[in-house]
C-alpha cells in the first residue's frame, strides 16, 4: 500500500509547494513522465457580481477517506502507476490562488495524462468538500460543481 | 406500530449551504428505532422548513445513503449539499 498523504491545507496552495514536489521525484529514476493538475479559483460572474474567493468546507473524515479510496482506485486502475499527490485547500482561497493540485508519475506519459484526469473528476464527483463563493459586498453563493 | 415507542439518538451534520439553513453545525436529535432515511428527510425537514428548498444527499456512518434505508443506532447522520471540490 502506497503512503497516505495528508490533503488538506489551511489557505492556498502554494506554488513552492509544486517545485518541491518536483524536486522530490528526481531520485526516483524509473518515472518517465508527471503530470500536473492545478485548480484555480476563478473570478466568476454570477447576476453583475464579481467572485473575490471560495471559502472551502469539508466533512473531513468522509472527505479523507474517499481521497483514500480514490488513490487505491486510481492505482487499481493504472497498475504501471509510480505516484500520486493530492493537496486540496481548506478555508479561503481568493481569486487566482490554487485550490487544488494533483500530481501523478508513471514510467511513461500516456498513463500520467488518464490517470490525472481520472482523480481529478473522481475528487469532483465523490468528495465532501463544499464552496462558497463570496463577492466583494460580502454577499456569497454556493459553489455546485458541473 | 410498535416500532415507533422506541428511540435512539443520533448525532446529525450539517455542511455548506445546508449548515446555512439549519444555522448548526451539528446536533443530537432522538428519532425512532427503524427508522428511514425517507422518514428522516422528512422529520429533518419539518423542523426546518428552509431546507425544503435545497438540494442535498444524506449519508450514514460516510456512507451516501438510499432510499428507505434503515437507519442503525448510533450513527452520523450528515446532509450533504452538492460537492464544490477542486
Amino acid at each position: 500500500m502506497k503512503k497516505r498523504t495528508n490533503v488538506f491545507i489551511e489557505g492556498p496552495i502554494h506554488p513552492s509547494l509544486i517545485t518541491d514536489t518536483i524536486q522530490e521525484q528526481q531520485t526516483k529514476t524509473t518515472i518517465g513522465a508527471h503530470d500536473i493538475f492545478l485548480g484555480q479559483v476563478r473570478a466568476d460572474q454570477i447576476h453583475g457580481k464579481t467572485v473575490q474567493a471560495i471559502e472551502y468546507s469539508a466533512y473531513t473524515e468522509m472527505a479523507l477517506q474517499k481521497f483514500n479510496d480514490i488513490r487505491e482506485a486510481t492505482f487499481q486502475k493504472f497498475d504501471q502507476l509510480t505516484n500520486i499527490h493530492i493537496y486540496h485547500s481548506l478555508g479561503t482561497v481568493k481569486t487566482g490562488e490554487i485550490c487544488l493540485f494533483v500530481f501523478v508519475s508513471s514510467p511513461r506519459r500516456k498513463i500520467a495524462f488518464q490517470a490525472s484526469e481520472y482523480v481529478v473528476e473522481e475528487i469532483k464527483a465523490h468528495v465532501p468538500v463544499f464552496g462558497k463563493e463570496v463577492f466583494e459586498d460580502a454577499t456569497h453563493v454556493w459553489k455546485v460543481n458541473t | 406500530m410498535e416500532r415507533y415507542d422506541k428511540h435512539m439518538t443520533v448525532k446529525v451534520l450539517y455542511f455548506g449551504m445546508v449548515s446555512e439553513a439549519t444555522q448548526k453545525k451539528e446536533e443530537t436529535l432522538s428519532i425512532h428505532t427503524q427508522c428511514t432515511t425517507t422518514e428522516f428527510d422528512q422529520l429533518i425537514k419539518e423542523k426546518y422548513t428552509t431546507l425544503k428548498q435545497l438540494p442535498y444527499n444524506i449519508a450514514i456512518d460516510q456512507q451516501i445513503s438510499v432510499t428507505d434505508q434503515v437507519i442503525p443506532p448510533n450513527t452520523d447522520i450528515a446532509l450533504l449539499p452538492p460537492f464544490a471540490g477542486g
